[in-house]
Formats: C-alpha cells, sequence, structure tokens
C-alpha cells in the first residue's frame, strides 16, 4: 500500500468572506462608505448592527441590486477578475413587547452569477485574494432585536453559509488491457452543510445628536472536503485478476472560504439638523488565516504494481503570515432637499482606508493583495407615497463606489522563483440601487 | 405596490451580461516551466509539436523575435541533404499552421573567410537600437562566434570580418545596460561560459563558467554535459532585473549513439551567480535540443529542435 499526505496540489483561489464584506449591503450604507455600525436605520441593519433594527415602527422591505467591476492588474496587465453583482433583499419586521421595541429581521445577498462557486488554482498561481471567488457567495442573515431601555438595544443572530464534501465511488471491474470490459458502479454523495457564524450589536443613543454602536461578527472557514475511491479487480471478466482487490483513494481537504472575527465601533453624529457624519473603526483578525491550499492524500493498492509507483512526498504548506488590521470607516448623510408632504433627498458620500492584511509576497505564496482606498457618493429619494398605488412612503437609494488600489511591488527571494517579482495595482467600481418599502 | 414589488423583484434578478469566470489572465511567469510539447492536432495543417520542418532538410538552433501580428520571426541553421549548413530563416503566423514566410536561406559561409570554414548555424539575433544583431556560431573544428548586424529588419545582413569571439559556440546574447552579454559553450572546457563586450565586436570570457554539469548529483539530468544556452533578461515592473539561463543536459551516455539532451533552467539577479530550478529535473524533458524561449503574458513558448524522420526539425513547447 502506498500513501501519500499531505501532498500540495491545488489551492482555491480565495482568502474571504462575501459581497457584502467587500462591497456593502444596500446602497445607503455603500453610499457611505459602510459607516453604519451607529447610523444604520433599515434592514441593512442585519448586516451592519442588528440592535439598529428596533429603530422603527414600520415593517420594510428593502429590495436592491449592485454590481461591482474590478479592473485588477499584474504588471500593467489585467488579470480579468469576474464582476460581482446581485440582488440584496432585507426584511425588518419591528413590535412591541411589554413597552419595549423588539424587532427580527433577515437580509440575503443573492448572486446571479454563482450562488457559490469553488475554484483550485496551481499553488503558485498569483490571485487577487481579496476579490477571487469571494463575491461570488450567497449571504443570508437572520436577527432579532430588544430594546433594553430606552435607547438602549441589542442585537444578535446568525449568518449562514455552505461547505462542500463530497465523495464519489467506482466500484466493480476494470477492463485491463480492454477498457471496453470494464464494470463500474457509480455512487456520488455531495453535501453542502450549513455553517453559521453569529452576530451580535449593541446601539446606544447617547444623546439626541449622538449614537453609538458596538458590532461582532464571527469568523469563520468554509471547508471543502473531496473524495474519490476506486475498488475492484484490475483485469478481465472470468479471468484470474491481475490486480485482486485493489484500491485507488484520493482525498483533498482544503480551505473554501475565510471570514476573519470582526469587531466594529461606530459612531454618528448630528453635526446639524440636516447633517449627519459616521465613523466606525473595524479590527479584523487576519491573523486566523491559514493556508488555504489544498492537502492531497493518495493511498492505492495495487498488489503486484505497487513497488512500480513512486509517490513523491508530501509538501509542507507555507504559512500566508497574514496580520490583523484595523479599519476606518467614515461616512456622511445631508438632507438636501425636503418638502413639507415628506419628500426627500439626501445626499451621502464616504471613505474608507483598508490596509492588506497579506504581507509582501517574497516566497512561494502569491496571495496579491493592497492597500485600498474606497470612495463613494450616493443619494437617496424619498416619497411620501403614489396614492392608492403605493399609499406608503418608499425610498430609492443610490451609491458609487470607487476602490483604488495602492501600487504594491513583490520582490521574490530566490531568482528561480516560477512567478517572479510582479507589481500588482487595480480599480473596482462599484454601484447599485435599493428600494425600500414600507407597509 | 404587490405587482411593483414582483417587477422590481424579476427586473433585479434578470442580472446583465454574461461575464466569464477569470482572475487567471496574464499572470506573471518567469517560464522557468515546465514544458509540454504542443499536442498533435490532427485538426491542423501543421505538424505539431513541430512548426518548422522538412523531410529533406534539418533545422537547428532557433532564435526568435515575435511579429507586431504576434506572429514569430525565426533564424536557425538549416542544411539541406548533401549541402552545407547555413543560416535561414522563416515566419509563423501560428503555432497551428505551416510558416506563412517558408524556410529560406538568409547566409551561408563565406568561402573565403577560413574562420567560418563553410559552416554557420545556431543564431541568436537581438534587437539593439531598432538593428538586428545576429551572433552565429561558424566553423567546424575550432568554432567561433561571428556577428551580423541588419539594417532593414532582417532582409540583408552586413556581416563582421572577423569573429568576435573564439573558441566558442553556441551563443546566446542579452543587450543589458548598454553592453552584451553573452553565454557559449566552449570545445575545450565544461559548462555555459559568460563573456562580456562593449561594442558586440569583440568579447572576453570571464574567469569561471556559469553553469558546469553536475556529476555527483543523482538522478540530475544533467550529470554529464550542459549546453546550448539561451538567455533573457528582464526588468519587472518592480524594477529589478532577472536573468533566466535555459540550457540542454546530459545524464550519462547510453552505450551506443550520443545522449539525448533535455532542457534545464537556471535563474539570476546578476547574470553571475546562478541558481537551478527544479531540482534533478529538467524543465523540458528529453530529447531536445538549443532551446529559445518567448514569454508573453502568463505564458512561455520554449522552440527547440527535435529529430523527425531522420532531420532535425524545429518544435515548440509550451509553459503552463
Amino acid at each position: 500500500m502506498k500513501r501519500l499526505a499531505p501532498l500540495l496540489l491545488l489551492v482555491p483561489s480565495t482568502a474571504a468572506a462575501n459581497p457584502a464584506d467587500m462591497f456593502g449591503f444596500g446602497a445607503r450604507g455603500a453610499g457611505m462608505g459602510g459607516a453604519q455600525v451607529a447610523v444604520a436605520d433599515d434592514s441593512s441593519a442585519t448586516y451592519y448592527n442588528p440592535a439598529r433594527l428596533a429603530g422603527g415602527d414600520d415593517i420594510r422591505i428593502d429590495v436592491g441590486y449592485q454590481l461591482a467591476i474590478p479592473t485588477l492588474e499584474v504588471d500593467g496587465e489585467d488579470t480579468n477578475v469576474d464582476w460581482s453583482r446581485g440582488m440584496t433583499i432585507g426584511l425588518l419586521v419591528p413590535g412591541r413587547v411589554a413597552g419595549r421595541r423588539i424587532a427580527i429581521g433577515a437580509g440575503i445577498g443573492l448572486p446571479d452569477q454563482h450562488l457559490t462557486r469553488t475554484r483550485s488554482q496551481p499553488s503558485p498561481r498569483p490571485r487577487f485574494a481579496y476579490y477571487d471567488n469571494r463575491p461570488q457567495r450567497l449571504f443570508l442573515s437572520a436577527d432579532v432585536a430588544f430594546e433594553l431601555v430606552p435607547g438602549l438595544t441589542i442585537g444578535g443572530g446568525l449568518a449562514y453559509l455552505s461547505s462542500t464534501q463530497g465523495t464519489v465511488n467506482l466500484q466493480g471491474l476494470i477492463g485491463f488491457p480492454q477498457p471496453e470490459a470494464s464494470d463500474l458502479e457509480l455512487a456520488i454523495n455531495v453535501d453542502l452543510e450549513t455553517i453559521r457564524y453569529p452576530h451580535l450589536g449593541v446601539a446606544w443613543s447617547a444623546t439626541p445628536w449622538l449614537d453609538l454602536g458596538l458590532s461582532y461578527r464571527g469568523g469563520f472557514v468554509l471547508e471543502l472536503d473531496l473524495a474519490f475511491r476506486i475498488d475492484g479487480d484490475v483485469g478481465l471478466p472470468d479471468q484470474e485478476p491481475v490486480v485482486d482487490e485493489g484500491f485507488l483513494a484520493l482525498t483533498t481537504a482544503s480551505q473554501d472560504l475565510f471570514q476573519p472575527a470582526q469587531l466594529t465601533a461606530g459612531a454618528a453624529m448630528r453635526v446639524t439638523p440636516r447633517l449627519t457624519t459616521a465613523f466606525d473603526l473595524a479590527f479584523h483578525r487576519w491573523s486566523t488565516f491559514d493556508n488555504p491550499a489544498a492537502r492531497l492524500a493518495i493511498d492505492l493498492d495495487v498488489g503486484q504494481f505497487n513497488d512500480l509507483v513512486n509517490l513523491p512526498p508530501g509538501l509542507p504548506l507555507p504559512r500566508p503570515h497574514f496580520h490583523d488590521t484595523i479599519v476606518p470607516r467614515l461616512g456622511v448623510e445631508h438632507r438636501t432637499w425636503e418638502r413639507a408632504d415628506g419628500a426627500a433627498l439626501r445626499l451621502r458620500g464616504g471613505y474608507v482606508y483598508e490596509p492588506t492584511p497579506a504581507p509582501e509576497q517574497i516566497g512561494a505564496t502569491n496571495f496579491i493583495d493592497n492597500d485600498r482606498h474606497i470612495m463613494s457618493v450616493g443619494a437617496g429619494f424619498e416619497w411620501p407615497g403614489l396614492g392608492a398605488l403605493i399609499p406608503r412612503p418608499f425610498a430609492i437609494d443610490a451609491f458609487v463606489a470607487l476602490t483604488l488600489l495602492d501600487g504594491r511591488d513583490h520582490a521574490k527571494l530566490s531568482p528561480v522563483d516560477p512567478t517572479g517579482d510582479y507589481r500588482a495595482d487595480g480599480r473596482v467600481l462599484a454601484g447599485g440601487l435599493t428600494s425600500k418599502w414600507r407597509f | 405596490m404587490r405587482a411593483l414589488l414582483l417587477l422590481g423583484l424579476g427586473g433585479c434578478g434578470l442580472g446583465l451580461t454574461e461575464s466569464p469566470s477569470g482572475g487567471g489572465d496574464n499572470l506573471p511567469t518567469q517560464g522557468a516551466g515546465p514544458y509540454g510539447r504542443l499536442e498533435p492536432n490532427f485538426d491542423t495543417i501543421a505538424d505539431e509539436p513541430f512548426v518548422v520542418s522538412d523531410r529533406d532538410v534539418s533545422f537547428e538552433g532557433a532564435a526568435a523575435l515575435r511579429r507586431s501580428d504576434g506572429g514569430l520571426r525565426l533564424w536557425f541553421g538549416m542544411r539541406e541533404d548533401g549541402g552545407a549548413q547555413v543560416i535561414g530563416a522563416a515566419e509563423l503566423a501560428d503555432l497551428h499552421q505551416l510558416p506563412d514566410v517558408a524556410p529560406r536561406e538568409v547566409f551561408a559561409a563565406l568561402e573565403d573567410w577560413e574562420w567560418e570554414d563553410g559552416r554557420v548555424t545556431n543564431p541568436a539575433v537581438i534587437e539593439v537600437n531598432g538593428n538586428l544583431e545576429m551572433f552565429y556560431e561558424a566553423g567546424t573544428d575550432a568554432p567561433v562566434i561571428g556577428r551580423a548586424v541588419s539594417l532593414d529588419g532582417g532582409v540583408t545582413w552586413e556581416r563582421e570580418a572577423e569573429p568576435v569571439l573564439a573558441g566558442a559556440a553556441s551563443p546566446t546574447v542579452a543587450y543589458v545596460d548598454g553592453g552584451y552579454v553573452m553565454f557559449v559553450t566552449r570545445p575545450d572546457e565544461p559548462g555555459l561560459w559568460r563573456a562580456e563586450s562593449e561594442n558586440g565586436t569583440a568579447f572576453a570570457f570571464a574567469d569561471a563558467p556559469s553553469i558546469v554539469p553536475r556529476p555527483g548529483v543523482v538522478d540530475a539530468f544533467d550529470t554529464r554535459t550542459v549546453g546550448d544556452p539561451h538567455v533573457l533578461v528582464e526588468t519587472s515592473d518592480a524594477g529589478r532585473q532577472h536573468w533566466g539561463l535555459w540550457f540542454t543536459g546530459t545524464a550519462e551516455a547510453p552505450d551506443a549513439g550520443p545522449a539525448p539532451t533535455a532542457v534545464g533552467y537556471a535563474g539570476s539577479f546578476d547574470g553571475v551567480a546562478w541558481e537551478r530550478f527544479g531540482g534533478v529535473d529538467p524543465v523540458l524533458v528529453a530529447p531536445a535540443g538549443q532551446p529559445c524561449v518567448l514569454l508573453e503574458g502568463g505564458d512561455g513558448l520554449m522552440l527547440f529542435h527535435e529529430e523527425q524522420r531522420l532531420h532535425l526539425g524545429i518544435a515548440a513547447a509550451v509553459h503552463p
């Protein structure tokens, strides 16, 4: 019997999380640079801070669409990272219990290309770790919020993703030297197992002009486990088999997706009756990110031919050495125009500086990532309703955001590094609309 | 109200145009290898992996430059059955088509130049200040390196009257920082040797070889000989120079006939200190002679010569 484990072969092409983490959830938040922990007032609170769900009296359904177009370059050439696009749907149902506000909320980020995608790349192949598979994820969350005392609410919930486990089994006779004489039974078993991670928040209206918030989002790792096994004899029917009861088993275990634990503190200040500023400071625990490369184990028994099979020894996976990051987010919202019946126009802007958690790629790994500057603008139109057709107030929010990646050089230690030195930079243009309906 | 909601939901779900999966285009590579020969494709007119071949002519030691349309300009040593070894050229629009400029003679050895001794081959062609410069091997028993310059894009060539380096064969040249760096083999010394020149007309050897065989390394593909160097110097967008050197190697010779050569690779940041790639393995398995590598985007293209129907032809391999 020959064994080989673990052997580095392929690397899932992703490092982290979901489209909401990258481009925000809902157009209002995205237009304000994602600085929403202390200011979210719609169903997007399911993502930013569930405690802020318990802030209103209307049932709300928010439906939107977001699009992100990356142009991520290595040595001046576009690597053609996929666009990200999909719907966002949020639900907020408030109520009161014993005179205290209570609310439940749910959020869905629904990519319209891939509900989920996992790709494996050859180990040394460079890839933009932050952007590659990350947006191609279905995001689900369900939250509940309570008002503890007037002005102080807590909230929490769970977000859902799925990991993949699959096996392929072949059993029977492998025709040799006549492949057409093979007689194999095939069994495939694939499970998408639910992964849940917690989401907690606190919101406090400290003064009439100051709101504070704290939000925690749990980290998680999605595993991708695949196995292939073939059992049986090798030979021809009704003849002595060349290999009796041989087998080949191949299993891979890799990290499909990683999200760092995130703790965010935020403050929102109504500077004037028309102007609100929001500031978030987020801690992202990237230091727990491990090399996502597939660990491949091969086990085989081909009887008399075992000595002819030479399996190379497994290679240790280099650690990615990511480090924790602090991400500041700044947002402003100005009620630029309003009418007595409640119609209003709000203009928004935001800025985020997101330092990269990835070190310079000087060795065998090529997890490309850069410091990012995200600048966003947005607008929101509110109507008091449109007669009998739409009797309740509704709103349309829109945003456009530009992410600029600082140019970054990667100089390899070895002159025979297969990838060599390179320079990475790029930009991501994102935009979206959210329609917000009250009932 | 409900109708509007449904309309909104439906409209949002339609999505825009399909975009292809990506993220893997134009990725950087040093082109070290491994390389795989072009797979035969019976749907094309070409004879993959061969790109230049003829049942009556041998082609060896290719040099290549990209055409502006992405095609290839090739130079090589060629010899018709019963004829002399001359420098030839051809052009390819595509690796899977026949040459759109058929192989033709560029120049032969001059009868009154004794040092060319009736044989010219193994050209190395580089572009310097808008002109093409060719360094080629000449002679038989005592090979030397000659130089030719073309001021009209390769239509005509003007040869130097004297060799630029004596006692050397299989040249490959890089024009770096205003000077010429050549790697060659020497008939009387093992290894690959570096030689330098300020103006390209007179080269001087380094004191020691850059790459030598590895007789003490078990299972190495180059325990017995190294030869046929091809150098490529690139400056990355990060601003650092990188030198790549592909070369052939042989292990112990079989009992009969010459040992087949395989192609290996070494890299360097200064062209002086070299590190081998791939452990004991070659980047292109034998039989493969005289590599020439072009890098573009994330791809490496290697041209080499290999026997076909009792003649040598120019074949292609790609990485990754």
